[in-house]
C-alpha cells in the first residue's frame, strides 16, 4: 500500500513538474544562458563516460556475434547487426543508465541540497519560479545534448566493435561495414534520437523531482539520490520496451 | 502593512500557530520573540507565502494573501525581501551574483548593469571586497550581510529577517542590529525580525509580539520586555532580566 501510494505520488508529482516546465517553454520563458550553462555542465561532462560505456558494451556484442556469424560464413553481418543494436538499443539505452548516474545524480544532488538549505525557498522570496530557474534549462539541455552524447558514444560503440570485430575475425573494414547500408533504414536512426529525446527528458525531470522532494538533511539528499538513480533506470527500461513496441509495428 | 486574522497553522497532527492575530506596522519595526518552537519561523514563512495557513486571513500590503495560489505570490514577493536563518544564498553564484539576482534573473536587466548596481549594495553592507567570493567563503555574519544587499537592491517595502543575528559574535550582532535600523530608517521599509535573541529585539524593535506555544501575546514597545509582568512575558524574559537587573546592580555598587 505504502509503495503504491509512493509510486501514484510520484507519478503525479512528476506530471505537475512536467505540465509546468511544458507551461514556461510554452510561454516562451527561457533564459538562455542558463541553458547554455547546462548545456556545458550536461552534455560535456557526460561524453567521457557514455564513449567508455558504449566502448565496452559494443564490443562485447561483437565478440559474442562475430565468431558465431564466421563459423555460419556470415561475417559480412557483423557490421550490420552491431549498427541495429548500437541504433535501436544500445545508444539509448547505454548513454541513458550513464547519463542517469552522471547527470542524474548532480542534479538530484544539486536541488536537494538547495532544498535543504532553504535556496529553494529563497528563490522563491525572490519571486523566481524554481521550475523556470532549475528544472526547465536543465530538461532542455538534456534533451538537446543527450543526441549530441549519443553521436559521440555511438562512433565509439561502432569502432570498438569493428576492433574487436577484426581482433577475432581478421575482417576488414570494407566487408565489417558492407550491410549496414542493407540491414539499417531510415526508421532505426528516428529510434535511437526518439528514444533519446524521450529517455533525457525522463532522466532529468526524474533527477529534479526527486532534488526537490528531498528532506532530512545530508542524509535524505543522499536517499533521495540513490532513489533518483534506481527509479530513473527502471523508467528507462519501461520506456525503452513501450517505445520499442510502438516504433517496431 | 502585515496583519494576521486568526491564523492557524497545523503541521500533520501538530498544531504549530492557534488563531494568531499580528500586525506589523508600515515603516516600523516589529519583533516576534519567543522560544524554539513556538511558531516564529513559520509565521515569517506564512508572510512569505512558503507555507498555507490552515485558517484565518493574512493582508500584506492591503491585499488578502490567504487563498493565493503560487503564481500570484510571485507578484506579492516583489514587493518583499526575506533574509533567511542560515542566509540561503546560492552557492553556485559569486557574492555579486547572488546580490544581482533579483535584477537580472526577475527583472531581466543585463549583467553589466547589474554588476554595478550590486557593487553599490555591497560597499553599503561593507562586503565590496569579497564581490567575486563564493558565499562557502565567507563567514556567518559576512553572508548575513550579502544576504540582506539580496533583499535590499530591489528596495522592497517589506523585509522579513529570520533570527538575523542568531550564531553571531557581539561584535557582528552590532553590525547587523544597525543595518536592521537603518534600512527602516532610510528607506522607511517595514521589518519583521524573528528573533529569541532579546538584545537584538531591545536594540531594534518597535514593536513586540510574542509567540507561546502557538499563541500571540502582544507586548507592546521593547521596553516591555523589561516590565511588563504578563506571566508569559515573565516566563520567556526572566533570565534575561535577571541577569540585566544584576548588572545594573553591580555597576549602582561601583
Amino acid at each position: 500500500m505504502k509503495y503504491l501510494q509512493g509510486m501514484l505520488e510520484f507519478i503525479g508529482g512528476v506530471t505537475i513538474l512536467t505540465g509546468n516546465v511544458l507551461r514556461l517553454l510554452l510561454r516562451g520563458r527561457l533564459n538562455f544562458s542558463l541553458l547554455v550553462q547546462q548545456m556545458a555542465v550536461l552534455g560535456v561532462n557526460s561524453i567521457p563516460i557514455s564513449v567508455l560505456v558504449l566502448c565496452f558494451a559494443s564490443a562485447v556484442f561483437t565478440y559474442i556475434i562475430a565468431g558465431e556469424l564466421v563459423e555460419r560464413g556470415a561475417a559480412h553481418w557483423t557490421g550490420g547487426l552491431l549498427m541495429i543494436v548500437l541504433l535501436r538499443e544500445f545508444i539509448p539505452v547505454f548513454t541513458g543508465i550513464a547519463l542517469a548516474g552522471k547527470i542524474g545524480a548532480p542534479i538530484t544532488s544539486e536541488i536537494g541540497t538547495m532544498k535543504i538549505s532553504e535556496q529553494i525557498d529563497a528563490l522563491k522570496a525572490l519571486s523566481t519560479d524554481p521550475d523556470w530557474y532549475l528544472t526547465l534549462p536543465r530538461v532542455l539541455a538534456g534533451i538537446i545534448m543527450m543526441p549530441v552524447v549519443a553521436v559521440f558514444s555511438g562512433y565509439a560503440g561502432w569502432f570498438a566493435g569493428y576492433l574487436t570485430a577484426h581482433r577475432e575475425t581478421d575482417i576488414s573494414y570494407l566487408m565489417f561495414k558492407s550491410s549496414v547500408s542493407t540491414l539499417v533504414d531510415v526508421s532505426d536512426y528516428v529510434m535511437c534520437v526518439v528514444k533519446c529525446v524521450v529517455f533525457s527528458a525522463v532522466i532529468v525531470l526524474t533527477a529534479c523531482y526527486m532534488g526537490f522532494r528531498a528532506e532530512g538533511g545530508a542524509a535524505g539528499v543522499g536517499r533521495a539520490v540513490t532513489n533518483g538513480v534506481v527509479v530513473n533506470i527502471v523508467l528507462l527500461f519501461v520506456f525503452d520496451l513501450l517505445l520499442t513496441m510502438v516504433m517496431t509495428k | 502593512m502585515i496583519v494576521f486574522e486568526d491564523v492557524r497553522v497545523r503541521f500533520g497532527r501538530q498544531q504549530v500557530l492557534r488563531d494568531v492575530n499580528l500586525h506589523a506596522a508600515e515603516g516600523r519595526i516589529t519583533a516576534i520573540v519567543g522560544q524554539s518552537g513556538s511558531g516564529k519561523s513559520t509565521a515569517l514563512r506564512l508572510m512569505m507565502g512558503l507555507i498555507v495557513a490552515e485558517a484565518g486571513r493574512i493582508i500584506i500590503d492591503g491585499q488578502d494573501v490567504t487563498d493565493l495560489g503560487e503564481r500570484e505570490w510571485f507578484a506579492v514577493r516583489r514587493k518583499m525581501g526575506m533574509v533567511f536563518q542560515n542566509s540561503a544564498l546560492f552557492d553556485s553564484l559569486t557574492v555579486c551574483q547572488n546580490v544581482g539576482f533579483f535584477p537580472h534573473f526577475v527583472d531581466g536587466v543585463s549583467w553589466r548593469r547589474v554588476r554595478a548596481q550590486a557593487m553599490e549594495m555591497l560597499a553599503e553592507v561593507g562586503l565590496e571586497d569579497h564581490a567575486l567570493k563564493l558565499p562557502g567563503e565567507l563567514s556567518g555574519g559576512m553572508r548575513r550581510r550579502v544576504a540582506l544587499a539580496r533583499s535590499l537592491i530591489y528596495r522592497p517595502k517589506i523585509l522579513l529577517y529570520d533570527e538575523p543575528t542568531t550564531g553571531l559574535d557581539p561584535q557582528m550582532i552590532a553590525v547587523v542590529n544597525e543595518l536592521i535600523l537603518e534600512m527602516s530608517e532610510r528607506y522607511g521599509v517595514t521589518s519583521v525580525v524573528v528573533t529569541h535573541d532579546l538584545e537584538c529585539v531591545h536594540e531594534v524593535a518597535d514593536h513586540v509580539v510574542l509567540l507561546e506555544n502557538g499563541v500571540a501575546v502582544t507586548v507592546g514597545s521593547a521596553h516591555q520586555l523589561l516590565v511588563s509582568d504578563d506571566p508569559a512575558v515573565l516566563a520567556f524574559t526572566g533570565n534575561w532580566r535577571r541577569t540585566i537587573q544584576g548588572y545594573a546592580q553591580e555597576l549602582a555598587g561601583d
